[in-house]
């Protein structure tokens, strides 16, 4: 009897340790692979059946393309890529990516909606713009640019606009500037 | 040879097959998580923006113990302003401060609610560093994130260089240009006057006296004509430095058994490092009759019991 109950409890302990081995090691399997996973740079460029991409892989292959670009630039040039890029994107109709830019708090006091911010762009901004840069100061973590922008399009029309650019990484920025009335 | 080889390590995996699975995994784990972290490090932007290093560059810098702290003050300093808690802003400022430049606290929240009307911001930066006190200048801007400097024609900004001294292992702040104050106890006295240095403020530009005056005598003591007229200067290791406008700019003449306390500035920056070595009384007069008219001053000067000098070590 003795023996029979040393030999079950020889058996339950064995049961338990094998139990707690697999769990780590079932527990490192399943890390290593979400870590993989994380580490594999999703591949989104989907292959249509006429071979174009997708309009996020074409926007995510051009941030990309900026950040390596201003990886190694100053930060003067640094922040006139992101105001240009900026005024590219209205130029070309792309209203949502410019709002993606605006700082939270200078798009609830301005354009607290898209549809605000797309009907100002499209008012005050032409889809064929020049850039001429007058002036660049920093105020600690704060940059203000101060440019005249042209309408090359249509009227020729010439404003002096001030854009404040805060940058927190590279090409990672908030942007806002001078609302025209 | 080889044989026993294979049959030790055999053994040896028998005998420590799960210590060597557990390791293998272990290493492996970490070897990933090692990779993921090389791939996922933060790349800070090159930027000309060192809030760190001083602008006037006299060989000291804020020892690194102190930058963070300092940075942390300044922050809720300004917090507080913003959200118009004027008592905790108001004790954050060193006691000495307090009383030469918000001598109530409603002289500080006027100053509070002026400049912080609407939500602002800043930008620090240190400015110079001198004897344990650590300057640093901070802008005050409205939110230009926020406002994108809508109807503004420029960027605007207040200036303040708020100044942190070092005493015992602690911090204490001022604002306001204002650095230190030394309670003196200078006296020169001879038998026509006596003159008595009580108090020296020293702010970032300039160092105001307090000093009392006494006439002992039953005579007039013309002790400066002004404080353009340069009868009164200080003496410092680079030379003299004249009185200043500022401050007390009358004439001081002193009646029969007369006293006054007054306070006498004179123009002169901290970041110099140029210690003060006295105090010189270059024309005081000891006068029969005084009228403080143009004309007849040649002939009250002609009367006078006594002309003279002095100099006060300070």
């Amino acid at each position: 009897m003795k023996e029979d109950k040393k030999t079950r409890n020889k058996i339950n302990t064995e049961k338990r340790k094998l139990i707690i081995k697999l769990a780590v090691i079932s527990l490192c399997i399943i890390v290593i692979l979400v870590l993989l996973i994380l580490l594999l740079k999703p591949n989104r460029e989907v292959d249509l059946e006429d071979g174009t991409k997708t309009q996020e892989a074409i926007q995510e292959n051009r941030e990309e393309k900026i950040t390596d670009y201003v990886r190694t630039r100053g930060e003067k040039e640094r922040m006139q890529v992101y105001l240009s890029e900026f005024l590219k994107h209205i130029e070309k109709g792309e209203y949502k990516e410019a709002y993606s830019r605006l700082y939270t708090k200078f798009k609830r006091n301005y354009f607290p909606t898209l549809e605000t911010f797309t009907e100002y762009a499209k008012k005050y901004y032409s889809s064929f713009m020049s850039v001429t840069h007058e002036d660049i100061q920093r105020q600690g973590k704060y940059y203000i640019l101060t440019v005249k922008i042209k309408d090359l399009a249509i009227t020729q029309y010439e404003i002096e606009q001030m854009y404040v650019i805060y940058e927190k990484g590279l090409n990672d920025y908030y942007i806002s500037f001078q609302v025209k009335y | 040879m080889y044989t026993n080889i294979r049959i030790k390590l055999r053994n040896f995996i028998k005998e420590h097959k799960w210590k060597v699975i557990l390791g293998i995994i272990a290493w492996a784990v970490l070897f990933v998580i090692n990779q993921f972290l090389a791939n996922a490090k933060i790349e800070v932007p090159i930027t000309t923006y060192d809030p760190y290093k001083p602008i006037i560059e006299n060989g000291q810098t804020t020892p690194n113990k102190w930058q963070e702290k300092i940075e942390n003050m300044i922050d809720e300093y300004i917090n507080l302003c913003n959200e118009k808690e004027y008592e905790k802003a108001y004790n954050m400022i060193n006691e000495d401060c307090r009383k030469e430049v918000y001598p109530s606290l409603e002289d500080f929240q006027a100053y509070v609610d002026y400049v912080f009307a609407t939500d602002k911001v800043y930008s620090i930066q240190n400015y110079s560093n001198r004897d344990n006190i650590y300057i640093y200048r901070v802008r005050i801007f409205d939110d230009i994130l926020a406002t994108g400097l809508t109807n503004d024609t420029s960027f605007k900004y207040f200036e303040d260089r708020m100044s942190f001294k070092e005493t015992n292992g602690k911090l204490t702040m001022s604002v306001k240009e204002f650095i230190d104050k030394d309670n003196f106890d200078k006296v020169y006295e001879d038998k026509y006057i006596r003159i008595a240095i009580t108090e020296k403020r020293i702010n970032y530009d300039y160092e105001k006296y307090t000093i009392r005056f006494t006439n002992k005598t039953e005579h007039y003591a013309a002790i400066s004509d002004g404080a353009m007229s340069g009868n009164i200067k200080i003496e410092t290791e680079n030379g003299e430095i004249n009185q200043t406008a500022e401050g007390y700019e009358q004439p001081i003449i002193l009646p029969p058994r007369g006293s006054i306390t007054l306070s006498i500035q004179f123009t002169k920056l901290f970041d110099l490092g140029v210690k003060t070595t006295g105090m010189k009384f270059n024309n005081v007069r000891i006068l029969r009759s005084y009228s403080g008219d143009e004309s007849l001053k040649e002939q009250e000067l002609q009367e006078a019991v006594e002309l003279y000098s002095f100099t006060i070590p300070l």
